[in-house]
């Protein structure tokens, strides 16, 4: 059986791969300015940081339980 | 209302984690061979699986929205739930009740009344505990409802089935090793979805120490103020939360609702059963940065006028302070990132509506149906049972649900239900477990009289037969001060009336105790283990960083 910490993995990089990939492609390709106050620090590009911070720490838990253990 | 917008980023994110909670449902089934897989998860998790499922069964998003919302109209003083509301419970859980609870082999918390007093003790509890958990998973679930109607436009009725039927499908597949590995996930992307909201807030305001430099003073402190109840927001002396929050309500809830104890049951062995509370202290500790401070920043920035933030507003003109967490993720998220915050708040309610049913299912399978409506069902009708629970919990849970969310004060009533049930459960449990001559009927009528108290309290207040500060015994109160000293009556009228009848009736043999009662059980000190190594080193570690953030935000 996998452990937990495997699918914690998994959820991590796929979220975080979605995320980051987001991040860069508005980086490519700004969207208009948010209105109404949303969204105020698109230009700090938190996505990308982000997204990538989890996926590191997602790639990081498969890497480390990639055995399945025993049920 | 306007609602937060989402992209195809955030839509993605969100199916993803539908489909993969129910795939780890589908994933794991083929592991759920035996009913101990399915109602303790086969009582294999090491402390750390165990204690994150434990204090994410707990995170509920309804008490993430509402305590944040609750720090704009509070500030500091919400940090007591976090801090003196749980700590001490849960370390006095890890390292003074588990070796009772764990030692018996038990598979729930009624079933622990069935073997320390008798069985009418047992039933009494498991009706109650029944009720409370259908109740509390249909408040949850119409709750996460009815925000993303509010906040996404979602409808509301289809939210709530969405959920609903995602639960019974994982849960009903895997029972409570589905709900924990969920909870685990959950936790996850709680952490990672919300405390980006903190980080980015205090970009905006500057530093943590500019956020309380701009809050009004009493904001900043959690104790300097409770000298007096008209000097704090919350109107509640120091007596009230110690006694009633920090005492009773806390104690009662972290060592006998066996929504989270049942977390603790899953572990592999003693030692890692004694340490799930005291990881999950450390990690309860830290939510006040991410509930207490955003709900600070929330306040900076509703008061700014520049700012642009501004808070919903109910039917009837009220502001809506649950509003307050939803609209920092729409301020400070991009696209993708509003997904993950979504996705949060759907996991912390999903996680508390699981662990609800996951708790209900356990407790109508062994404490009901096995102990007094069929003794003889074997090992395959109980896994049935379990599962068909599971359904039926769900289908009231949405009766429930739509049933209590036509009174006007959710929050409330969840704090009432707990003074009912668990503050006298609590005075019950802590004679049982460290007093050897308290009797099944001492136990059975202290812990009726006790319930039926905190009812008749609550009902005298309602219907105005008495003034709330009759209780409080002070000169000013509020809702949440009733419900603290409420609960703390309720207890000592069942700690007084227990012991009282207890000296008059027929005791149960010692014999009968052990692996109960301190004193007859073993208590899971070994000795010849190096300090690093017991749980004891870790509680301490847990209480002095308690104690040093109470003199902090003293």
């Amino acid at each position: 059986m996998r452990s937990i910490w495997y699918f914690v993995g998994i959820i991590l990089t796929v979220m975080g791969g979605i995320i980051l990939l987001t991040g860069l492609w508005n980086l490519l390709v700004p969207p208009e300015p948010a209105a109404d106050g949303r969204n105020i620090f698109q230009h700090l590009h938190p996505s990308v940081w982000w997204g990538a911070f989890m996926v590191v720490c997602g790639l990081v838990y498969l890497w480390f339980n990639r055995q399945p253990v025993r049920s | 209302m306007e609602a937060i917008g989402l992209t195809l980023p955030d839509w993605l994110i969100i199916v993803i984690y539908f489909a993969f909670v129910l795939g780890l449902g589908f994933y794991l089934k083929r592991f759920t061979r035996s009913k101990e897989d399915f109602f303790l998860a086969g009582r294999r998790n090491s402390s750390w699986v165990a204690g994150i499922a434990f204090l994410s069964a707990n995170m509920g998003a309804l008490e993430l929205l509402g305590m944040t919302g609750n720090s704009m109209k509070y500030g500091m003083y919400v940090a007591h739930f976090y801090w003196i509301g749980a700590i001490p419970a849960m370390l006095f859980l890890g390292l003074y009740m588990m070796p009772f609870y764990y030692s018996s082999r038990i598979s729930s918390i009624p079933g622990y009344l069935k073997l320390r007093f008798d069985e009418k003790t047992r039933v009494l509890n498991a009706m109650a505990f029944a009720v409370m958990t259908v109740l509390m998973s249909g408040i949850n679930m119409y709750a996460m409802a009815l925000v993303m109607e509010t906040f996404l436009g979602w409808n509301l009725h289809v939210s709530l089935l969405v959920s609903a039927v995602t639960i019974g499908i994982y849960v009903g597949l895997s029972g409570l090793m589905s709900a924990i590995f969920t909870e685990i996930v959950q936790f996850f992307l709680i952490w990672f979805g919300l405390i980006l909201v903190t980080v980015l807030g205090l970009v905006e305001i500057g530093s943590l120490s500019e956020v309380f430099q701009r809050v009004p003073e009493a904001f900043g402190s959690i104790w300097s103020t409770s000298g007096d109840p008209s000097q704090n927001g919350m109107l509640v002396s120091w007596a009230g939360i110690v006694l009633g929050l920090g005492f009773v309500l806390s104690f009662g809830y972290w060592t006998t609702d066996f929504l989270v104890v049942q977390r603790a049951f899953s572990a592999r062995d003693l030692r890692s059963a004694r340490l799930t509370p005291i990881t999950a202290s450390f990690f309860k500790m830290v939510l006040p940065f991410i509930v207490v401070v955003v709900g600070l920043i929330a306040l900076i920035l509703a008061g700014d006028a520049d700012s642009g933030f501004q808070l919903l507003v109910k039917e009837g003109g009220d502001l809506n302070y649950d509003s307050a967490l939803p609209l920092m993720i729409a301020r400070y998220y991009s696209p993708g990132l509003v997904g993950l915050g979504v996705t949060a708040l759907i996991a912390g309610f999903m996680a508390g509506q699981a662990g609800n049913i996951s708790a209900f299912n356990t407790v109508w399978t062994y404490d009901i149906y096995h102990a007094v409506l069929r003794r003889d069902a074997s090992e395959e009708h109980l896994l049935w049972m379990g599962r068909a629970a599971t359904v039926v919990g769900l289908a009231l849970s949405i009766g429930a649900g739509y049933l209590a969310n036509t009174f006007p004060t959710i929050m409330d009533y969840m704090q009432a239900i707990f003074s009912w049930v668990n503050a006298p459960l609590f005075a019950t449990m802590l004679l049982g477990m460290f007093v050897v001559w308290i009797t099944p009927n001492g136990a059975f009528w202290g812990l009726v009289t006790g319930m039926v108290s905190s009812v008749t309290m609550f009902l005298a207040v309602k219907f105005d037969w008495i003034d709330a500060t009759a209780i409080t015994l002070s000169d000013v109160t509020s809702d949440m001060g009733a419900n603290f000293w409420r609960a703390w009556w309720a207890w000592l009228i069942t700690f007084a009336l227990t012991i009282l009848i207890s000296l008059f009736t027929r005791k149960k043999p010692r014999e009968e105790l052990v692996g109960l009662v301190k004193g007859l059980t073993d208590t899971g000190v070994i000795r010849g283990v190096p300090w690093p190594r017991r749980p004891e080193f870790y509680a301490v570690i847990s209480l002095v960083l308690f104690v040093a953030l109470n003199l902090i935000f003293w």
